[in-house]
């Protein structure tokens, strides 16, 4: 039914799924455990927390980051394109141009909606 | 091979029209409010939305003879034939109707971002790309653009906790079956070296002679084919795909559920027929039972939760599941006859609909018992026993279109799908279905229990009274009542659309 060569694949498939239930099980059975109170604290050296260690962020970080991103992309995106750009051809060139069309308006916007201001 | 030739632009040029006008709105929008949000934006970015629609179906006519029907175009990513045209024209008019019948909910419940306006109008513009679209690639990409575009409006109203849990669970659930139908994508490509509909029909109905060879794995092409079904049957929310859907209807404000359910789903259904049409005719008979039984399970499911929710848009979320059950019915025979019910009834599907949530989004209450001034319990409608007579009269012939009741019509578009699903010899289980549609009548019978037969302590009319949505009401109820008359009429044309949708007509190769 399938590719013969597969069967390597199932084996390999099989000995990977068999190693990664043996082993939490192999260390279950053989280890020697002492459950004590202490165990169940969230630092074992014996220091209660305090506070929450989440604190919340503004999500002006979260913004910069996702544009950050994007400009980022753009410019591993732009690379490639100047270094070969002797060798496209003209639906290339467009089509790159085009891009920089939706990015350039997507600029303006977030710059005019005030996603840049802190 | 196609290749790309930019005088095709033409063919695209509704889309690129929008597309061009969207940009120049969000450049001179953000330009002119700065930081500013206001509803009045919001409200003026929604009429040049309707405005940019206009334009669109006009240029859609004007591109009608532009090219030879059928042809391929854009390098095989276009197709430009009667279903494409049909549908197109059929999404503007349906997203201006929607459009059009929210305008009281916008004036109850003002939204501040023009934002969203936009992105409903790139996903107006993935729609009709994804009616058009003759490639597996495009179909992804299209999808892609329409499910983003969702995601977002799902979530339109942020300050909500159930709109973000909605928006949460279809971005998470849709991005999966969009990695499912990518990998099935891949075993096709894999198998047939190709993505276009064009070359893999051809190649899939050559293949009597190379099936049991060791290039065309059958096994392995019905996974695939398996794979790729469920990207749109999770789209169109049948049964063992359709977990998002009640919280994604009760999440999302009531413009955006009735832009989910009346065009969003019309578009699934369009690319899910030229899907099967195409691709999954040749081998339906191994098809088949699987389309069978997702579809009874849609049926059965769909019925079951219906009937134990008492909530309205999961109500009608459930009626949807249980409608696209009826829908995959229709696509199992797979002969242009079939195609054609199924294209049929989506679109009765959707104006129906449309006159559900006409009429839902006038039922603004001023009451301070409910904790939304909208409708929220099936019960509530109780406090509509006062309203003008005639509309409530209107709204219960448009449930009972959607109940399958015989004068209207629900009854001839379900009959034309379960007739042509008889000539296949399933008697048995088309005697379950018809004994079985019995229970779906309960939950919209329910409805008009509430609305004339329920006591009701307090006298509340509709606050809202808007002209264009009572004509909007009673034009497609009229649509509803004469529907046996001209059903010949509708039957023919989309029996052509069936013959457009399985590409039969293109020029072979062998």
């Amino acid at each position: 039914m399938f590719d013969p060569e597969l069967k390597y694949f199932l084996i390999f498939v099989l000995v990977s799924f068999c190693i990664a239930l043996l082993l939490p099980i192999i260390s279950f059975l053989l280890t020697r455990r002492v459950t004590t109170r202490q165990k169940l604290s969230p630092y074992e050296c014996g220091f209660e927390p305090f506070g929450n260690a989440r604190i919340q962020v503004t999500v002006h970080f979260y913004l910069i980051a996702i544009l950050f991103l994007v400009f980022d992309l753009e410019v591993v995106f732009l690379f490639p394109w100047c270094f070969t750009i002797h060798l496209l051809q003209e639906k290339a060139f467009w089509s790159m141009i085009y891009f920089f069309i939706v990015l350039i308006v997507g600029f303006i916007y977030e710059w005019r909606r005030g996603a840049l201001e802190w | 091979m196609f290749y790309f030739n930019p005088q095709h632009l033409t063919v695209v040029a509704p889309e690129l029209f929008i597309l061009v006008n969207l940009l120049f709105s969000v450049l001179y929008f953000a330009a002119y409010a700065g930081r500013h949000m206001h509803s009045s934006l919001f409200m003026t970015m929604y009429y040049y939305l309707g405005l940019y629609l206009i334009g669109a179906f006009v240029l859609t006519l004007l591109t009608v003879n532009q090219f030879p029907q059928p042809s391929i175009l854009l390098g095989g990513y276009i197709i430009h034939d009667y279903l494409s045209i049909y549908a197109k024209l059929t999404v503007f008019i349906l997203t201006l109707l929607v459009g059009l019948i929210s305008r009281p909910y916008f004036k109850v419940y003002p939204f501040k971002a023009f934002e969203y306006i936009v992105i409903a109008g790139l996903s107006i513009i993935g729609c009709t790309l994804l009616v058009s679209s003759f490639d597996l690639m495009g179909f992804f990409l299209t999808m892609e653009l329409i499910s983003f575009c969702l995601y977002t409006l799902a979530a339109s109203r942020f300050n909500s906790v159930y709109a973000a849990e909605s928006a949460i669970k279809y971005f998470v659930q849709g991005s999966f079956a969009s990695g499912v139908f990518v990998f099935g994508l891949a075993m096709f490509f894999s198998m047939t070296g190709t993505t276009s509909y064009y070359f893999g029909q051809a190649i899939i109905n050559n293949s009597y002679a190379i099936v049991h060879t060791y290039i065309f794995d059958f096994m392995y092409f019905f996974i695939s084919m398996l794979l790729m079904l469920t990207l749109p049957l999770f789209k169109i929310a049948a049964a063992p795909f359709h977990y998002w859907i009640a919280d994604v209807y009760e999440g999302s404000p009531l413009p955006v559920t009735a832009f989910f359910s009346v065009v969003v789903k019309f578009v699934m259904t369009i690319a899910l027929v030229r899907l099967v049409g195409t691709l999954f005719k040749f081998w339906m008979c191994y098809f088949r039972d699987v389309l069978i039984f997702y579809a009874l399970l849609s049926i059965v499911i769909g019925t079951f939760a219906a009937c134990a929710e008492q909530r309205i848009k999961r109500v009608l979320a459930y009626s949807s599941i249980n409608h696209s059950g009826y829908l995959l019915l229709g696509l199992v025979p797979a002969h242009y006859g079939a195609l054609g019910s199924v294209i049929e009834y989506s679109f009765v599907y959707a104006l129906t609909n449309l006159v559900v949530f006409a009429f839902l989004m006038l039922c603004v209450v001023e009451s301070k018992t409910l904790f939304d001034r909208q409708m929220i319990f099936v019960s509530d409608l109780s406090l509509l026993s006062h309203n003008n007579y005639f509309y409530n009269i209107c709204f219960s012939i448009a449930l009972l279109s959607l109940a399958g009741l015989p004068p209207f019509a629900g009854f001839f578009i379900k009959f034309n799908v379960l007739y042509n699903f008889w000539l296949l010899d399933h008697t048995m289980l088309i005697t379950f279905i018809v004994l079985y549609s019995v229970f779906s009548v309960y939950y919209y019978v329910r409805f008009i229990k509430c609305i004339f037969f329920s006591m009701n302590l307090k006298e509340v009319e509709l606050v809202v009274r808007d002209k264009l949505n009572y004509f909007i009401i009673f034009c497609i109820t009229v649509f509803t009542i004469v529907y046996p008359f001209i059903q010949i009429f509708i039957s023919t044309i989309c029996y052509k659309l069936g013959i457009s949708a399985t590409a039969d007509a293109l020029p072979r190769i062998k």
